[in-house]
């Protein structure tokens, strides 16, 4: 390619990520300006209820995120790579598509006090839980139908099944195999899923408010009820917090990265002993039921749902954002890794691990600055702030693995770059492409600050009304909006995996 | 002489009273002409559905009477917009707001208020002002000097729902809820303050218990807080271990106790809306036989306004609308427990003889005496006290 179209074509995909990430400055500021009152600190750290709000936290995440991991490798281990779990695959987006409010609300129906479980077996009785155990095996439930759904795009290549293979003709076991071939190829691009789920589960408030501890709550809920106080001690309060909930991230990153390093060099080899025994029932069983937990949410929140329809214009704007953002932060991404930089740029995943509301406000400043609020183009430019890391988030592994001696070879044929983009990696990279695609749709359907804000509630979309409706705390409002919220991204995903299958149909390296 | 000067001072008088009226009538003549044509951009709690479907109406009403636009913007809480409009105001955003009409009271008023970022003045301009019973904390929002800058919309007051078949005679003091709490252990709760409806019920048994109610008008001190408050905590003391789950747990919000209300686990829910139980008795929410009731010597209410940015792009319409809001038709429509159930501002004996009797027919029989909410500052002082206290398991 002639040099000064790669110059333009690099200043493009710079100039492009800039305009996105530019509100990173003043939600910079915003998020650091309390930090630096002692006196705040001191009331935050005297609060009564913070060292077990604290604890409550740190269990309910931990629990989540490895045991939505532990349910990952077991499946993995279990039936990947076998017709099975590419049945799962076009299975999954049930659970994926499915809201966490709603997931939520249906546990809470069933398992709670006065829930339907309880009225069937009434020898049964609830027990008070007060360290968010409940919260935790719900939300690892859920989150493990995220961590499949990275996985199945990370593992959708041929070369690590037919490691596989081999290693097992060899004898080893598939616990062994997890172990010593499939672990080490998934935990690099795996890490930063793993990340961006802990950010995720330390901070959700909704979900904790419906079925976490009550007395205290989380720590996410107590920042958000002192945010929202009319005190501005307590408001700088909230935000501290915040600051503390991105510590935690922090050190238990750390934490997690140290074990893992520990246990690699522990365990570097296969010893040579066979352990060809691994019990496969209950990954079979695991992976039978996630995507029927879905399903039977879906059925409930049906059951319970007085549904009236939605105005036509507030699923016209969700279906044209969740459109448009996933297809131009597809083109962003696609540019950003083949002319951007080589070297991983950490600040390109900070919307994934800060909270949302210094964001939104930090792209609400610079709105109103350049007088462009309240329009649909404005909407769209602020979900792009979480839609774009999270494609980049499915797409970066699977670039990274495209093999460079197929590049080579290309490029001695005299393919010229823009050819090579287009003939060779686009194609190679077309299943994590789709997967990509259904993420991005999903997170814009899913945005509400960015939406209320920079439209000034001139853009209601699905997901506004919804989280307005749900307000009111009625059960049957607030199925019947989850239902809807659920609708358009379920079709996404199920139409992407449709067309991921009938790709590996054409494709035989991909299936 | 003493007929004709009668008649002179009548005249007089009656002048003295016109001419501003006059004047205000062709000012709000003005008013109703920039109005015209004029979106107006109404952010509103858009939790109930039949909030909803009564602004849906308005906006068709405003929309054939006064040919405003009205659209309303369904918020989940009202702090999300006051950080909105705090945001314009730092970004130096002084017309042109994206708030033209806004639902608040207490807290979100007062920061709004304090910012100066309303506008002030206008709403005992309104022509239905007139219709507005100033008995009710009409002229101040939780103590705060309302100044015009908000204009009342509906009140509400602190109501306890209990079952005809569990409950035929209700507790009517706190002595009585103790009493009924140690007969029924463990279905007796109230929301966790900070919400708002628990909070309310601290101040609430603060007013019955404490042995100096004056001290309440004022904002709490470091010398009399203790000494106000303690029969609260020895009452609180004795309460919560026979609450559900020995008080060591308590429900986020009324929504979850309208459910364990209506799953039997609980014996009484609590409600900042009167109408509240016949609401939702209508749509099936709730048990047949619940009603509300409040202690006999009075149960603490307060009103809800709307309020005007200073920064509004249709300040004229919002005020119109503002008006609207406040029409004897509308007002009664809102009534309506079939409609929305939200509870009149309006004086009965300002209005027609028709109307006059449709409103009464609306107010609830024997609902208790409306008591006046604290100073603003309690509601703080009182949560942390109460979170210092009962804030852990």
């Amino acid at each position: 390619m002639a040099a000064p179209l790669r110059y333009a074509l690099i200043t493009l995909c710079w100039g492009m990520m800039l305009i996105i990430y530019l509100p990173l400055l003043p939600a910079a500021g915003i998020l650091l300006t309390p930090a630096f009152s002692l006196f705040h600190w001191q009331q935050l750290l005297g609060d009564p209820q913070l060292a077990q709000a604290l604890i409550a936290t740190l269990i309910s995440t931990i629990i989540a995120v490895s045991g939505a991991l532990l349910l990952t490798l077991l499946v993995i281990t279990t039936l990947w790579p076998s017709p099975g779990w590419q049945r799962l695959a076009s299975r999954l987006p049930w659970l994926l598509a499915l809201p966490h409010v709603a997931f939520a609300t249906c546990a809470l129906l069933l398992f709670a006090e006065g829930g339907e479980l309880y009225r069937l077996l009434p020898i049964l009785s609830p027990v008070q839980d007060s360290y968010g155990i409940g919260l935790g095996l719900v939300l690892a439930i859920k989150e493990s139908g995220f961590l499949m759904w990275v996985c199945w795009a990370i593992l959708g290549e041929r070369r690590l099944a037919e490691q596989t293979v081999v290693f097992k003709s060899l004898g080893f076991g598939r616990g062994q195999c997890l172990k010593h071939v499939i672990l080490p190829a998934l935990m690099p691009s795996l890490s930063i899923a793993l990340l961006a789920t802990t950010a995720w589960t330390l901070s959700v408030v909704d979900v904790a408010i419906i079925i976490g501890p009550g007395n205290p709550p989380t720590l996410a809920v107590l920042a958000w009820q002192w945010l929202n106080s009319g005190s501005p001690d307590d408001q700088t309060k909230g935000a501290l917090a915040c600051l503390l909930l991105l510590a935690i991230l922090a050190a238990l990153a750390g934490i997690a990265r140290k074990l893992w390093c520990g246990w690699r060099a522990h365990s570097a080899h296969p010893d040579g002993c066979r352990k060809p025994d691994f019990p496969t029932v209950p990954g079979k069983c695991v992976a039978l039921m996630l995507p029927l937990s879905g399903l039977i949410c879906t059925a409930f929140l049906a059951y319970l749902a007085h549904v009236s329809l939605p105005a036509t214009n507030t699923v016209n704007h969700s279906l044209w954002l969740a459109l448009l953002s996933a297809g131009l932060g597809a083109a962003v991404c696609l540019m950003w890794l083949e002319w951007g930089p080589v070297t991983h740029q950490r600040w390109v995943d900070f919307p994934l691990l800060l909270p949302a509301l210094p964001l939104a406000a930090g792209q609400y400043q610079l709105a109103l600055y350049g007088w462009f609020d309240g329009l649909f183009s404005t909407v769209l430019w602020g979900h792009l702030l979480w839609v774009v890391p999270w494609m980049l988030f499915v797409l970066r592994p699977a670039w990274r693995r495209i093999d460079s001696r197929q590049v080579v070879l290309a490029q001695t044929l005299g393919w010229t770059r823009g050819r090579i983009f287009l003939r060779l990696k686009c194609p190679l990279i077309i299943r994590p492409l789709l997967s990509a695609l259904a993420v991005g749709f999903s997170v814009s359907i899913a945005q509400y600050l960015p939406t209320q804000w920079l439209g000034g509630g001139r853009v209601p979309t699905l997901t506004t009304e919804a989280v307005a409706l749900s307000s009111g705390g009625a059960t049957a409002t607030l199925a019947a909006q989850a239902l809807w919220q659920l609708i358009l991204p379920m079709a996404f995903f199920l139409m992407t995996a449709l067309i991921a299958r009938w790709i590996g149909h054409l494709r035989r390296g991909l299936r | 002489m003493r007929f004709h000067g009668e008649i002179l001072r009548h005249a007089l008088l009656g002048l003295a009273i016109l001419s501003p009226f006059a004047a205000s009538a062709s000012s709000w003549q003005q008013i109703q002409n920039d109005a015209k044509g004029q979106t107006v951009w109404f952010n509103a709690w858009g939790g109930d559905e039949a909030v909803n479907h009564y602004l849906d109406w308005v906006s068709g009403e405003v929309k054939r009477d006064y040919a405003i636009d009205l659209r309303i913007v369904h918020i989940a809480d009202a702090a999300d917009t006051v950080k909105r409009i705090q945001t314009e105001a730092r970004a130096g955003r002084k017309t042109k707001g994206s708030v033209d009409l806004l639902w608040v009271n207490g807290e979100n008023f007062r920061a709004l208020k304090e910012a100066n970022l309303l506008q002030t003045g206008w709403a005992e301009q309104l022509p239905n002002w007139r219709y507005v019973d100033t008995s009710k904390p009409v002229r101040e929002d939780f103590s705060v000097p309302v100044d015009g800058a908000e204009s009342p919309w509906g009140s509400a007051q602190l109501t306890f729902i209990a079952r005809q078949q569990q409950t035929p005679e209700p507790p009517a003091s706190p002595q009585a809820l103790l009493d009924y709490a140690k007969s029924h252990p463990g279905t007796v709760t109230y929301p966790r303050p900070p919400d708002f409806t628990g909070t309310a019920l601290l101040e609430q048994l603060l007013i019955n218990v404490t042995s100096q109610p004056d001290a309440l008008k004022q904002p709490p001190n470091a010398q009399n807080f203790a000494a106000v408050t303690a029969p609260l905590w020895a009452y609180l003391d004795t309460l919560h271990p026979l609450l559900w789950r020995q008080g060591k747990d308590f429900p986020p919000s009324t929504a979850r106790m309208d459910s364990l209300f209506s799953h039997g686990s609980l014996r009484l829910s609590l409600t900042f809306n009167p109408m509240h139980a016949k609401q939702k008795v209508a749509k099936g929410e709730l048990p047949k036989d619940s009603y509300s009731f409040g202690f006999a010597q009075g149960m603490i209410g307060n009103v809800h306004f709307v309020t005007i940015p200073a920064n509004a792009a249709a300040s004229a319409g919002a005020q119109v609308v503002a008006n609207f809001l406040l029409s004897p038709t509308a007002q009664l429509r809102k009534a309506d427990p079939a409609i929305w159930g939200d509870p009149s501002v309006l004086d009965a004996h300002t209005l027609e003889p028709e109307q006059q009797n449709a409103l009464q027919a609306l107010i609830p029989e024997n609902s208790p005496p409306v008591l006046a909410e604290p100073h603003a500052a309690w509601v703080n002082a009182l949560e942390q006290e109460w979170l210092r206290r009962y804030g852990t398991h």
